[in-house]
């Protein structure tokens, strides 16, 4: 190609990119109307950024709450790479915010670290719980973070009511799920998942495989479709891409599904035909909540857990299968739910 | 190519800032405008800007931070740049960065018991021949088989990016096991760049100092001695190039050794814990130097920009192709590698999974800002990292998108692309056509 045509070429792509920029959506939204000394709250998103459909996006929907309830004065940068956390904090924390807030277990060091320097600004970081990593590790943090909450959400409770869900739709007596690697979080969703399938049908098979990966989508199809040929007429997809490979493979041979942390019928269109319902973690609320604390001086150090009675954890509406679930199962899932709520059941999961 | 035959006729000074002119009124027109925008979608541009110019420089460890982010792209610039001087467009910066921080790390990592010296030497070798490897392939390519180099350099690119990730990740071979993230182990401390703020504790003993001071003037005396005997000075008397020499290399190894023992007195980025500047920036532009050294000065060099400005010419007087398109890539590859090398022992010290950071891409625009003139890779990094590093704080204080600032290096690169633009609004005469031949044709 000749310097003209290269020329002719970056012109053509800066005239696009213009376009592309021109059409774009505002990525700040028209502040709310500040009270007199508004709380300033910064969320400084993973890589992701505040469309990726999950955690990021939730947790601005969150702030966004905030703004419009709270009347705080909210805003995000999104980390463009690793490398960014530690100063996308420090933009905020200079600015003077009051609050700042991280996401994604990613961010657990930075957040520390920062954390140590700003003693004065609130801390809440999602999914990131600062503790031992093995029995009688010294916990590098513990003794001095006393200005960091951890968002952390109860997975065990919502696979409780998934499993509750699943066992009464099955027709098999097999139900299965297709699990990422064995990390607390994902060994709660699974322990509440069979215990709640075991409330409603104490004979019922719960198969379960964890993979060590969250994207491999290749293995968990296989290990779907291996479960389903066992019987299993429920998929439970548990671990990011890899789960997303064993709700195609139900959708695939024509079984249910049950999504994980979003209302996947929204952001996996691909499998909504075999999404009964997901397993969700709100974290909007959770962070919503976490600001409003903040705002009146109520939130405090720690672990801050998001569960079915403060209504951080919950299943997804049925959508397409709202006809198809009997009111039995609903009636179910409903007498479940107050139960994990009022204390009177427990779903089995012990750290 | 024409300005390299008369280079010597002009003072070099003089040409670079002739060569200046268009650049800086470029990237003035490209705020004017980015300011337009902004007001025209009802935004402050005053506001913004003053958020960009504290966000870049002025704020707690704004410069710092600006010259943290300008460190990669002077890298990845040179190796763009290098590239094009020999007519060849390495498109796979970004990848061959990957592959320079995977290859630092493990060394890092994996070698223990070595002194610091050696051991970061080591690391950074890795990183510099791993990248190597990563862009020969292509260069040999299209070298011996004509295949077109964007295009590999392209797919290595991919090869790169999910090789990290799966090394990298839950399951790979590389991460931390102890870690609950995806993330590779940290290096041991002998393989760490320093930052500044590691610098006192590091000088501490009068001998480490000593040897600092040392090295500082050994590289002095050399540098200033061939430099001396460039300008072709006698070899009497005290312009003798060897007693010029030895007094800079003296005077500098004992500023040196002072500076070094006051470190902690001087303060700032030498104390502040949080601030991440690492001796990467300035090895940045000792390599830039010495990349425009070589082309410039060398036999290599001048082989190279002869292939980029006509393989039949170079290869009527002599001039192996294959060769030069093998070892510009090779080198060109080597410089991303240490850029990944550089970035990931000074910042990081491990890598994490999900590392991208679009330096790669992104430094093309710089090499081209440059025109690929590697001591004009230096002030156009700068931009770029400052531009890259005052976004956030922009979008923050004046609800801005940053993206605007994509358009501000879009309309840099457009006034760059077709200088007659800026030198038409402002009646500048086009100085000689110091036309760079970017690329060949598609094979």
């Amino acid at each position: 190609m000749s310097r003209s045509a290269l020329v002719k070429v970056i012109t053509f792509l800066i005239a696009a990119s213009i376009l592309l920029v021109a059409c774009a959506p505002a990525a700040t939204p028209a502040p709310a109307k500040p009270a007199a000394k508004a709380m300033k709250v910064g969320l400084v998103t993973d890589v992701g950024g505040v469309n990726d459909k999950s955690f990021n996006q939730s947790a601005w929907a969150g702030v966004q709450k905030a703004i419009q309830d709270l009347g705080v004065d909210g805003k995000f940068i999104e980390s463009k790479q690793v490398t960014d956390y530690e100063k996308n904090i420090d933009q905020f924390a200079t600015e003077g915010y009051d609050m700042i807030i991280t996401v994604g277990f990613l961010m657990g060091d930075a957040t520390a670290k920062k954390a140590q320097e700003y003693p004065n600004i609130k801390f809440a970081i999602i999914d990131f719980g600062y503790f031992p990593a093995k029995a009688g590790d010294p916990d590098p943090y513990k003794t001095n973070l006393t200005n960091v909450t951890s968002l952390l959400f109860s997975e065990d409770q919502v696979g409780y009511l998934a499993g509750t869900l699943a066992a009464c739709m099955s027709k098999s007596g097999v139900i299965g799920s297709v699990s990422g690697m064995e990390i607390p979080p994902v060994v709660r969703f699974v322990v509440g998942y069979q215990n709640g399938a075991k409330a409603v049908n104490p004979d019922i098979k719960a198969l379960n495989q964890y993979i060590p990966s969250f994207t491999d989508p290749a293995k968990g199809k296989e290990v779907g479709l291996s479960m389903i040929d066992q019987g299993a007429d429920v998929i439970f997809g548990v671990g990011g891409n890899t789960g997303n490979g064993g709700l195609l493979a139900a959708k695939e041979k024509g079984k249910m599904g049950i999504g994980v942390d979003v209302d996947q019928y929204l952001t996996y269109p691909e499998v909504k035909d075999a999404l009964i319902t997901s397993a969700m973690k709100n974290v909007d609320v959770a962070v919503f909540d976490a600001i409003k604390a903040a705002a009146d001086g109520s939130l405090e150090a720690g672990i801050r857990l998001s569960n079915v009675q403060n209504g951080g954890i919950g299943l997804a509406p049925f959508h397409d299968w709202d006809s198809k679930i009997s009111q039995d199962c609903k009636d179910k899932v409903a007498a479940a739910e107050k139960g994990l709520k009022d204390g009177s059941i427990s779903t089995g999961y012990t750290p | 190519m024409s300005n390299h035959n008369d280079f010597e006729k002009t003072s070099p000074w003089g040409l670079f800032l002739q060569q200046l002119i268009v650049p800086a009124l470029a990237v003035v027109t490209a705020l004017v405008l980015g300011a337009i925008i902004m007001w025209a979608t009802g935004n402050d541009p005053l506001v913004a800007y003053r958020g960009l110019l504290d966000g870049a420089f002025l704020k707690k460890r704004a410069l710092s931070e600006t010259l943290v982010a300008t460190t990669p792209y002077i890298f990845l610039g040179l190796a763009v740049a290098f590239g094009f001087k020999c007519g060849l467009f390495n498109i796979g910066a970004e990848g061959q960065f990957y592959i320079g921080q995977l290859a630092a790390v493990w060394v890092g990592y994996n070698v223990h018991g070595l002194p610091a010296i050696l051991h970061l030497t080591l690391a950074l070798g890795a990183a510099i021949v791993a990248g190597a490897i990563w862009s020969g392939i292509p260069g040999y390519l299209r070298a011996k088989l004509g295949s077109h180099e964007v295009i590999n350099t392209i797919m290595m690119n991919y090869i790169a990016i999910y090789l990290a990730d799966y090394l990298v990740g839950l399951s790979g071979p590389m991460r931390d096991p102890a870690s609950s993230a995806p993330q590779t182990p940290a290096v041991d401390a002998s393989a760490q760049l320093p930052r500044l703020s590691e610098l006192p504790a590091l000088m501490a003993s009068p001998v480490t100092r000593f040897t600092a001071a040392l090295l500082v003037a050994v590289f002095a005396f050399i540098v200033v001695r061939w430099w001396w005997q460039q300008r072709g000075n006698s070899l009497r008397g005290w312009r003798n190039p060897w007693v010029v020499g030895l007094i800079s290399a003296g005077g500098l190894g004992l500023i040196t050794y002072v500076f070094l023992s006051s470190l902690n007195r001087i303060g700032g980025p030498f104390t502040d814990r949080a601030d991440r500047l690492h001796l990467g920036f300035f090895l940045a532009i000792l390599v830039a130097v010495l990349v425009w050294w070589i082309l410039e000065k060398t036999t290599l060099g001048f082989e190279v920009r002869t292939v980029g400005a006509s393989p039949e010419a170079a290869e009527y007087a002599g001039i192996s192709i294959v060769r030069n398109f093998v070892l510009a890539m090779a080198i060109s590859g080597g410089l991303a590698g240490l850029a990944g090398g550089v970035e990931v022992l000074g910042l990081e010290r491990n890598v994490k999974s999900f590392f991208s950071a679009g330096y790669g891409f992104d430094s093309i625009a710089v090499a081209l800002l440059a025109n690929n003139n590697p001591l004009g890779i230096i002030p156009a990094g700068f931009l770029f990292g400052a531009l890259r590093n005052g976004a956030d704080l922009m979008e923050l204080r004046a609800g801005v998108s940053k993206q605007i600032i994509l358009v501000v290096q879009a309309l840099v690169l457009m006034f760059i692309a077709a200088p007659v633009i800026i030198r038409k609004l402002y009646r500048i005469r086009a100085i000689r056509e110091e036309g760079v031949q970017l690329t060949r044709g598609w094979g």
